[in-house]
């Protein structure tokens, strides 16, 4: 499978979405894998006669032609409505010479809040409302307000989204955001689920959700097959399907702690089930007892997420997961005192007869029975590549450096 | 070439290719490309409605082989066998028109 950069995959995702413009769902996701299988075959033949990865890329859409063309043709394969067909000739014909420049374009820019504004913060109060050690207002109908000044310490609060914002990123996903009479927020996606916000807050301006109800809304991949990539960790960059979101805190990691605390969940379901349905429980592994910290070295680029995912019990987890910083290494706790390392998740599963042996053999080394190191699937792989090899035995052959700090 | 004659004879050029092997879109172009020296150049984005109009005409089958470069199952276009009677019917209208070409201009076969 070929890699491709968030560029790359914006013109390629921006000329597949407008070459498959109107097609009935089944047929434009069939036809979208088949010209996606094409452009990559093209750009990677075009890369032997010595062009860059992008290069080759921009001449394997160009030899495809427009995408109109594509679209045009299919229609009167499946027969859409002459209105129908109108109308795509018209927004292709617009849109036709642009799907090039979306590489490096189109990028929704999103700012999260680490804390409320100075003044006020009103919470709907219901029982689900969280209790705050903050000076309590005069009640209003339905709501808790607290005063919020300079003084207040809310660095350990959730970070928080405006309700503007968190509606401009589910239009661009095709979805739409709900206030409902109760004051809770709905997100809505275009297959029909949603998440809900338990709080709406507003600080006299605007009101507010968590950010995390709003990433695992988005991120949440059941009922779904377009991909989801996230990178980077300050500046956290969101890509899915054909939208790309980047998200801008005030300073520090917390957006970049936020949203991949957010993806936790379905990096467990993908990673160790296979499957976005699974059911498991899951906590931070910081908030466990007896934690250890470990300094990890690797060849991974500055700014790449490292997760581990450590099983607690029968179906629960506990996660942790950091940046790497510049010069290679990252640090993470476990409740393991030593950690060992697989490389691919095959190794890490659980129902496999031939991992029952190893991870029985395997647990007489460990304190615990640890599972494995995992990113995001992707990012597996590269993880994987980086990793220094230090052969010793069955089990340590991809132990790479950890220090218990 | 002209490519009004590909257009019209597009039908004919791709059965033609899937006679013997199923193969995926861009194979076929390979293919094309391979088997007539260059001469048979697809503009690409007409292939595709081509392969599917014949898959909804029967014509061809849908078959999904290995994983693909986009990591999911490469589609292969294979001829049916009412692909083969029409392909069949085709190559005779494409022989008896040329052959009528040639008598026009004195060279009958």
């Amino acid at each position: 499978m070929i890699t491709l950069t968030l560029s790359q995959s914006a013109a390629l995702n921006a000329y597949l979405r407008r070459a498959t413009w109107g097609l009935p769902e089944a047929r434009r996701q069939d036809l979208w894998d088949e010209l996606e299988e094409h452009l990559l075959a093209r750009a990677e033949q075009l890369q032997f006669t010595g062009l860059s990865s992008t290069q080759a890329l921009i001449q394997a859409i160009r030899e495809l032609g427009s995408p109109s063309r594509v679209t045009l043709g299919m229609a009167k394969v499946y027969t859409m409505p002459k209105l129908l067909v109108a109308a795509a000739t018209l927004a292709l014909s617009i849109s036709a010479g642009l799907y090039v420049l979306a590489s490096g374009g189109g990028v929704l820019k999103i700012p999260i809040f680490e804390q409320p504004r100075v003044g006020q913060l009103c919470v709907a109060d219901t029982s689900e409302t969280l209790p705050l050690n903050l000076p309590v207002l005069p009640r209003r109908h339905g709501e808790i307000c607290y005063r919020i000044s300079k003084a207040t310490d809310l660095t350990s609060y959730p970070s928080l989204i405006s309700v503007p914002s968190a509606t401009r990123v589910m239009q661009a996903l095709g979805g739409s955001v709900v206030v409902r009479a109760d004051g809770k927020i709905e997100l809505r996606r275009p297959n029909g689920t949603w998440g809900r916000g338990a709080f709406a807050f507003d600080d006299g301006t605007q009101r507010y959700i968590f950010a995390s109800t709003l990433f695992e809304a988005v991120m949440n991949t059941r009922d779904r097959t377009d991909a989801i990539t996230l990178s980077g960790f300050v500046r956290p960059t969101l890509t899915i399907g054909s939208t790309t979101i980047q998200l801008i805190g005030n300073s520090g990691d917390k957006v970049g702690n936020t949203i991949y605390g957010s993806v936790m969940r379905e990096v467990i379901a993908a990673v160790i089930f296979n499957n976005a349905y699974a059911e498991f429980g899951f906590q931070q592994t910081a908030t466990l007892p007896r934690v250890s910290q470990h300094q990890i070295q690797t060849r991974l680029p500055a700014g790449e997420v490292v997760a581990l995912i450590t099983q607690q019990g029968k179906n629960s987890f506990s996660t942790d997961f950091a940046p790497v910083s510049n010069n290679g290494t990252l640090r993470l706790r476990a409740t393991a005192a030593r950690l060992h390392f697989v490389g691919a998740t095959t190794e890490m599963g659980l129902d496999s007869t031939r991992l029952r042996t190893e991870v029985r053999a395997a647990r007489q080394r460990l304190e615990r029975r640890l599972l494995g190191l995992e990113a995001q699937v992707r990012r597996a792989r590269r993880l994987e590549a980086a990793l220094e090899p230090s052969p010793k035995d069955e089990y340590e052959d991809r132990e790479i450096s950890v220090t218990a700090l | 070439m002209n490519p009004d004659l590909l257009r019209g004879n597009l039908e004919l050029i791709l059965l033609t290719i899937l006679e013997t092997t199923p193969l995926y879109g861009f194979a076929i172009i390979q293919e094309a490309k391979d088997r007539t020296n260059g001469y048979f150049d697809f503009k690409e984005g007409s292939l595709y409605p081509a392969l599917h109009r014949l898959e909804q005409d029967g014509l061809l089958a849908v078959q999904f082989g290995e994983i693909g470069r986009n990591g999911k199952p490469r589609k292969y276009y294979a001829i049916t066998e009412r692909g083969r009677q029409n392909l069949d019917s085709k190559r005779r209208e494409f022989s008896a028109f040329t052959g009528a070409v040639h008598q026009l201009g004195g060279n009958a076969t």
